[in-house]
């Protein structure tokens, strides 16, 4: 169930913004939890032991080792989506962001709203309530997501700095690529470890061949050469 | 830029388009400047925004002939991940949170108390009569306070001690204050988010609250006990009970929007109570702070006597009831 909200931007112009799924709203949260509760634990433990060790007793205790662990556990959501404009630790890793209805980073007050129901999206335990709800509700939202307005979206984190080198002009002498072809070899290059090795052999040869460009020989270091002569078909030489 | 060679699967519309896209290269670069300087907040200068403004244009332009030109390319990925960046800049709100955080105190605070008056008076009635409930099947049905505390507790009171004297030899103060605070912190939350459930759970949480402090007062009256109880009480209880009843409000405005939306859709209508009723619950949880640091270092210590806890209770609440009403932000401003 593929979902998404439009945004609609200056001169007509719509973007759609693909709304999160229970899947991935749960690894988020997962990985928040841990990251939250290892920290609080470490935090409290690690100070309560130590002003123990040097003899401090008493009040101090719970101001020094208490308190902060405390407050990590409590504040980690909504100081953490305050500050990251809508994210978590957990939610960058994944991809997520939280947004209001129109697609806009969601306020101190609509994060603590959130935040404040996630105390009966979390009933009975294990965040059932709020898992059943999210399954049913448009958008897999939460209860905590009804009452603030807020939805999770998918981000786009392609930077600036994908884009190096998609629009060169080509050097002296050498043949060019189309666009289309330079974001393929940019897309296979980028993916080359990720990918299964006959795979992106495969994938190296067809565009090779659709240059008209002979592969290199088989042979010793063949993925390496392979490569190699991938990147200067990119910068602009071929290998011939 | 384009010249008439035309290479190898090189139309050139697409020689023009990547010529006309890396002239674009600096501009989004600029763009993407803007928006972070903008969201740090750290330039409020209006030609500043107007290029933010003139270059969100040029980004959308830019899309909308990469989408028709290069379907499916990543330039597109990027570009409308900048369009919904400077969407998202040009489209915030003007104040900043501290300001919003000043506001609520000055103007929103008192305007919901007043709007939510009637839900406060029912709030504090139901909450009475858990109490007037508590107190009646305890002194009716002495046992019955077995459904209400613990055991030990219970063997506590009947050897004529209260559960609170040994309190500050158990656990040193901080950590009791933070252990109340976060109890009560929860409670205030739930009283109001159970409004969610058509107002039945705050209907529960209230009518709980009031038994079981009605129920405990009962039980250490046989005992002879519940004047030292109140004595414990007093100091802190007056705010605590106060903000758990405004909470109790709160959320039974919350069970009100969903049972009479009137015109408006229950999502609507919910959101809207849940924006403007919580308000109350931002404001007073703050104040559970420090009711617990009263709990904490003054209500458990003997060396308090009750005229110094009077004292202390009554100016809190007054102190709370003057924030409230907006009193005491509107004398702070005239003074200023």
């Amino acid at each position: 169930m593929e979902e998404a909200i439009t945004i609609h931007s200056v001169g007509g112009v719509e973007v759609e913004l693909p709304v999160a799924g229970l899947g991935g709203r749960s690894l988020a949260f997962i990985i928040d939890i841990h990251i939250r509760v290892i920290f609080a634990m470490a935090w409290g433990f690690g100070v309560g032991w130590f002003l123990n060790e040097v003899g401090i007793k008493g009040d101090w205790i719970g101001w020094l080792a208490v308190l902060p662990a405390l407050l990590i556990y409590f504040l980690y959501h909504p100081l953490l989506e305050w500050l990251m404009g809508g994210r978590t630790p957990g939610k960058r890793m994944m991809g997520l962001r939280i947004v209001t209805e129109q697609g806009l980073t969601p306020g101190l007050g609509a994060i603590l709203v959130r935040n404040i129901f996630r105390l009966i999206d979390s009933m009975p335990s294990a965040y059932v309530l709020g898992l059943v709800v999210a399954h049913f509700s448009a958008r897999h939202a939460r209860i905590g997501d009804i009452a603030a307005g807020t939805l999770i979206t998918y981000e786009e984190a392609l930077k600036l700095k994908a884009l190096e080198g998609l629009f060169d002009e080509p050097g002296e002498g050498r043949a060019e690529l189309s666009l289309k072809q330079r974001e393929l070899l940019m897309e296979l290059l980028e993916r080359w470890n990720g990918l299964l090795p006959e795979r992106r052999h495969a994938m190296a040869l067809t565009l090779l061949r659709a240059r008209g460009l002979e592969p290199p020989a088989k042979g010793l270091k063949y993925d390496g050469r392979l490569r190699t002569t991938l990147k200067g078909l990119l910068e602009g030489g071929e290998h011939e | 830029m384009s010249d008439e060679r035309n290479a190898v699967g090189v139309s050139l519309e697409g020689r023009a388009l990547a010529g006309w896209l890396r002239g674009r290269v600096e501009a989004w670069r600029r763009q993407e400047e803007l928006i972070k300087r903008q969201q740090g907040g750290r330039v409020r200068e209006s030609d500043e925004a107007l290029e933010l403004l003139r270059g969100y244009r040029g980004v959308a332009r830019d899309l909308s002939l990469a989408r028709r030109l290069l379907p499916g390319s990543r330039v597109i990925r990027y570009l409308e991940a900048l369009l919904l960046r400077a969407f998202d800049t040009i489209q915030r709100p003007p104040l900043g949170s501290w300001a919003q955080i000043r506001q609520l105190f000055s103007r929103d605070l008192p305007r919901e108390i007043h709007a939510l008056r009637g839900a406060i008076a029912v709030s504090a009635a139901l909450f009475l009569l858990g109490i007037a409930a508590g107190w009646g099947l305890v002194s009716l049905q002495p046992e019955l306070i077995a459904l209400f505390a613990s055991e030990a507790m219970i063997e506590t009171v009947q050897n004529g001690e209260l559960w609170t004297d040994d309190l500050l030899n158990i656990v040193p103060s901080s950590v009791l204050s933070l252990q109340i605070m976060t109890n009560n912190i929860m409670v205030t939350f739930f009283a109001f988010a159970l409004g969610a459930f058509y107002g039945i759970g705050t209907l529960y949480i209230m009518l709980l609250n009031g038994l079981l402090l009605g129920a405990v007062f009962a039980f250490t009256g046989q005992h002879e006990l519940d004047g030292r109880l109140f004595e414990f009480v007093i100091a802190h209880g007056m705010v605590e009970l106060s903000v758990i009843v405004i909470a109790g409000a709160a959320g039974m405005r919350l069970g009100e929007a969903l049972l009479r939306p009137g015109l408006m859709t229950r999502t609507e209508a919910f959101r809207v109570a849940v924006s403007r009723a919580g308000v109350l619950v931002a404001a007073g949880a703050p104040l559970l702070v420090g009711a617990g640091l009263i709990e904490g270092y003054i209500s458990p210590d003997p060396n308090f006597d009750l005229n110094f806890r009077l004292l202390v209770g009554l100016s809190y609440w007054l102190f709370m009831l003057l924030l409230f009403s907006g009193r005491l932000q509107s004398r702070r401003r005239s003074a200023s």
